[in-house]
């Protein structure tokens, strides 16, 4: 199937299982609208417009909608796996060291930097965010176990 | 005379050492962003905003407009020298303003843009400091009705305006809308689609979620694809245009400034529309329409003062109605509700050192933009020399520190992460992710105006017809969806039979 098909008919879905949840809530009457009124009606709504954009993308024949240049995924699925890890470890780890990760990471496995290119613009990235943030702004910043 | 002494008061507010430098370090951040390619305004203010929450109102509104303005200037450097549009507003000035570049005609063309954008900025100040105090005193008399109205068809223009089919986009405005309603109902107090998460129960973040669909999602959709084009590498100089240039700038620059002004007012991206519409009027008013595309300075001072000229105007409907006419206006009113100040028809009356000074600051900010963007105009250009391998991970490093810092919660990382994934596959869909953000906000609004006019009218929906002002909003928006609807079938069937012709 196509692939602007499937985004629709996946948001066909999500409409659905919207509607489902949203009766759970009290719908109360036009008069006096309870919780659920308002997602009812959306949901519905989201299914009315996306089961239109599915027909019209079925009806649309072979030609893809939207851009269709090549992405990276590699790099892609890379950095977002760095994101993901600084969430996990941040506040174990601490904010010096973990920034300091996550700029090594993308520069040198993503990018493929020198080791001395990566080092110093990670080590000032870190050191200079961290003095912006936490001493500048006095955000509070998690310390982590090595206690920076 | 009330005006002049409220503009007394706004500079007295403004020319306060502390607001002074918010303002600075505001139009220095958003020439900042507006230089770099591939981070807008929206990114930088949601990267900030949470930073505001330990200012005073003013300075923190002060500084936040000054990044909005400031990106609009930062902006045109890059489309001139680069040929890549600095933000949307810019894409326009692509055009001609790289062309007189590559004629060695930089010089003229950014002074031209920063010239204009500051006369075009002093315009638009000028239709503010008139225009919302209208509307304010107009907007007293608007109940549940006319707010929902408005919601509604704000949305609708969003939609209509926004790029790609409009499907597309009433698809992310809905979506956005149900979205909205995560969290815990205003009125009743029932949970709604937050499973358990103490997070979900006040609403999905609108600052992870900006950070998401317009940082995180920009930047992985820019890895790998080589962003740098050819930085105009001979020095620049000749600054200050010709006699010649202002004879034929200065109409574009008058016209551009109005026109910009009033689709600022309107929902929707009016600082890519305006400028797109200055363009499109110069060319057809101009004697030598052939010269557009090959360096005609009209083509560069027009769109870019159109630009400048619609950031005032969006400021319109923010301030005397509590509605954001486009994103960057949404962050402003999350930026006033956490310093308990509510946006609309009062915020005149009750807060008029904030209005005020804001207004002031932005003359202020426009001459400081003069001087960061022409005789600085050297270390812009050194910084597009910076390899974007090395300035990501430091944009993505800021956006991470900045949704942390603001209720020092792992979990709306995670929302920004997801939100950011999300973005980049709906952006290659061809889904823009505008229309879903600004959904996102009115929802709650549009819900509680929905709700309450119900409950007024004991169920019937005949109140958002019958009482006058709410009645010709929703007309009009039923006209723009029904314009907008029946295009597509058109060109559908247009499209199927082409392709059976071949």
């Amino acid at each position: 199937m196509k692939r602007a098909a499937v985004a629709w008919l996946f948001f066909v879905l999500i409409a659905l299982v919207a509607f489902y949840e949203a009766l759970k809530l009290p719908f109360g009457r036009t008069n006096a609208p309870g919780a659920g009124f308002f997602p009812a009606v959306l949901a519905a709504l989201l299914a009315v417009v996306a089961l239109a954009g599915l027909i019209a993308a079925l009806r649309a024949g072979g030609k893809q909608e939207g851009e269709d240049s090549r992405l990276v995924w590699k790099k892609i699925i890379l950095t977002v796996t760095a994101l993901l890890a600084f969430a996990f470890i941040f506040e174990y780890v601490g904010y010096l060291v973990t920034t300091f990760l996550f700029v090594a990471f993308l520069l040198r496995i993503v990018e493929r930097k020198s080791w001395a290119q990566t080092g110093a613009v990670a080590l000032s990235a870190s050191l200079v965010s961290y003095i912006i943030f936490g001493l500048l702004l006095g955000a509070p910043l998690p310390a982590g176990f090595l206690l920076i | 005379m009330e005006t002049l002494a409220n503009l007394g008061l706004g500079f007295s507010v403004v020319l306060q050492p502390t607001n002074l430098l918010f303002c600075f370090i505001g139009v220095l951040v958003g020439t900042f962003i507006g230089v770099l390619p591939g981070l807008g305004p929206i990114a930088a203010i949601a990267l900030l905003l949470p930073l505001t929450f330990k200012m005073a109102p003013a300075a923190a509104i002060i500084m936040l407009a000054g990044i909005y303005y400031g990106a609009m200037y930062g902006g045109s450097t890059t489309s001139i020298l680069v040929n890549i549009p600095g933000e949307a507003a810019s894409v326009v000035t692509c055009l001609d303003g790289y062309q007189m570049a590559r004629q060695g005609r930089a010089g003229p063309a950014l002074g031209i843009a920063a010239l204009g954008s500051f006369i075009a900025g002093t315009v638009g100040l000028i239709g503010l400091m008139f225009f919302a105090p209208l509307l304010g005193a107009f907007a007293l008399g608007f109940g549940p009705p006319e707010y929902f109205a408005i919601t509604f068809l704000g949305l609708t223009l969003v939609s209509y305006l926004s790029r790609g089919p409009i499907l597309k986009a009433l698809l992310m405005a809905v979506l956005g809308l149900l979205m909205g309603t995560i969290g815990t109902d205003p009125i009743s107090g029932h949970e709604r689609f937050t499973y358990g998460s103490l997070t979900l129960g006040d609403g999905l973040g609108l600052v992870p979620i900006a950070m998401g669909l317009f940082g995180v999602a920009e930047i992985l959709d820019n890895l790998g694809k080589s962003l740098r084009g050819d930085v105009y590498e001979r020095e620049i100089k000749g600054l200050l245009p010709s006699l010649n240039d202002w004879k034929d700038s200065i109409w574009p620059i008058v016209r551009g400034s109005v026109v910009g002004f009033f689709i600022g007012i309107l929902p929707g991206p009016s600082g890519a529309m305006s400028s797109f519409a200055s363009y499109a009027i110069e060319k057809r008013l101009s004697r030598h329409p052939e010269k557009f595309g090959k360096g005609a300075i009209e083509g560069v001072a027009g769109p870019e003062s159109a630009n400048n000229s619609a950031t005032a105007g969006a400021f319109i409907p923010l301030l005397s109605l509590g509605f954001p006419s486009n994103i960057v206006m949404a962050l402003f009113i999350g930026a006033l509700l956490i310093h308990g100040v509510q946006p609309g028809p009062l915020f005149m009356k009750n807060y008029p050192e904030l209005f005020w000074g804001v207004v002031a600051s932005m003359y202020v900010g426009n001459a400081m933009l003069l001087i960061l963007n022409l005789p600085l105009i050297g270390i812009w250009v050194r910084l597009l020399r910076v390899p974007y391998v090395i300035l990501y991970p430091l944009i993505l490093l800021f956006c991470l520190i900045g949704v942390y810092s603001i209720n020092n919660n792992i979990v709306e990382i995670f929302i920004m992460v997801s939100a950011g994934v999300a973005g980049l596959v709906l952006r290659r869909l061809g889904f823009d992710g505008a229309p879903f953000l600004l959904a996102l906000v009115l929802g709650p609004m549009m819900e509680s105006s929905l709700r309450q006019a119900l409950l007024i009218s004991r169920g019937s929906f005949a109140i958002f017809f019958t009482r006058p002002v709410s009645g010709v909003l929703m007309i009009l928006a039923m006209a723009f969806l029904l314009t907008a609807l029946v295009p597509v079938l058109k060109s559908k069937r247009e499209k199927l039979a082409a392709e059976m012709g071949e």
